[in-house]
């Protein structure tokens, strides 16, 4: 029997490593290919970054808890912090077709992380931002 | 990651190994720029030992674009994986970077 697991760290990117192995160590659970493992690790990796430079916007201290809870199809990772509010899923796409001399470098992460994981969604609930992953097991 | 630097006539192979992400990749930029700056004007990045990328590493290949750009040099990459290929190609980066197979295809080009 799977459980749902948690963990609550201080936004900061020199946790990153940490966060990651949390999550793919759960991961490591499910029937997921390499392929999948890649792009939940870069979503993963993209949602805290967001969080440590926007919703702390790199001067405040806070936490983030990241809780990942297991699903009929495979399981969820909640992203969750008390910063401003940011919603990464209001962020514009990047235009892809574009020269790179007009190219803006920004908005790359939120761009791969919303083509990777086919279904996630924002709630700002009270003082906080919750963003959740939904992670499909493969057949 | 760790990063080395060989020269090989005259082009600078930067080889890049592990993972490429926004914990290391202000360390990466730094050594791009003071290569740059020393003069270094043909940069390939060696990506067979890259096992990571995500957007911090995009971007830093952005910015040596631009300042290799501004002095009339190019860049290159070759040995990308499957899992950095694809996170260029979603990027639409891959049409506009020269990327080859090979270390010998990418020096020779």
């Amino acid at each position: 029997m799977k459980k749902s697991i948690k963990k609550i760290i201080i936004a900061k990117i020199d946790n990153l490593e940490e966060i990651i192995s949390f999550v793919m160590d759960y991961s490591e659970k499910f029937s997921i290919s390499q392929r999948i493992q890649f792009h939940i690790q870069l979503a993963v990796e993209e949602i805290f970054v967001n969080v440590c430079k926007y919703a702390y916007q790199e001067t405040l201290t806070g936490d983030v808890e990241i809780i990942c809870t297991p699903a009929p199809s495979g399981f969820s990772i909640s992203i969750e912090d008390n910063g401003v509010s940011f919603n990464p899923l209001e962020r514009d796409d990047p235009d892809t077709e574009a020269d790179m001399d007009d190219r803006d470098i920004g908005g790359l992460g939120i761009f791969l992380t919303k083509t990777f994981i086919k279904e996630m969604s924002y709630k700002r609930i009270g003082t906080r931002n919750v963003t959740t992953l939904f992670i499909d097991e493969e057949e | 990651m760790e990063i080395k630097v060989d020269l090989i006539n005259e082009i600078h192979v930067m080889r890049v190994t592990g993972k490429l992400d926004n914990s290391n990749a202000y360390d990466c930029e730094v050594k791009i720029s003071e290569l740059i700056d020393s003069g270094c004007r043909n940069l390939i990045f060696d990506f067979s030992r890259l096992e990571y990328i995500s957007s911090a590493g995009l971007r830093i290949i952005l910015v040596a674009i631009r300042m290799l750009r501004d002095k009339s040099g190019k860049l290159s990459i070759f040995g990308m994986s499957d899992h950095v290929t694809e996170v260029f190609a979603i990027c639409g980066l891959n049409s506009k970077i020269n990327t080859y197979k090979t270390q010998d295809e990418a020096v020779n080009a």
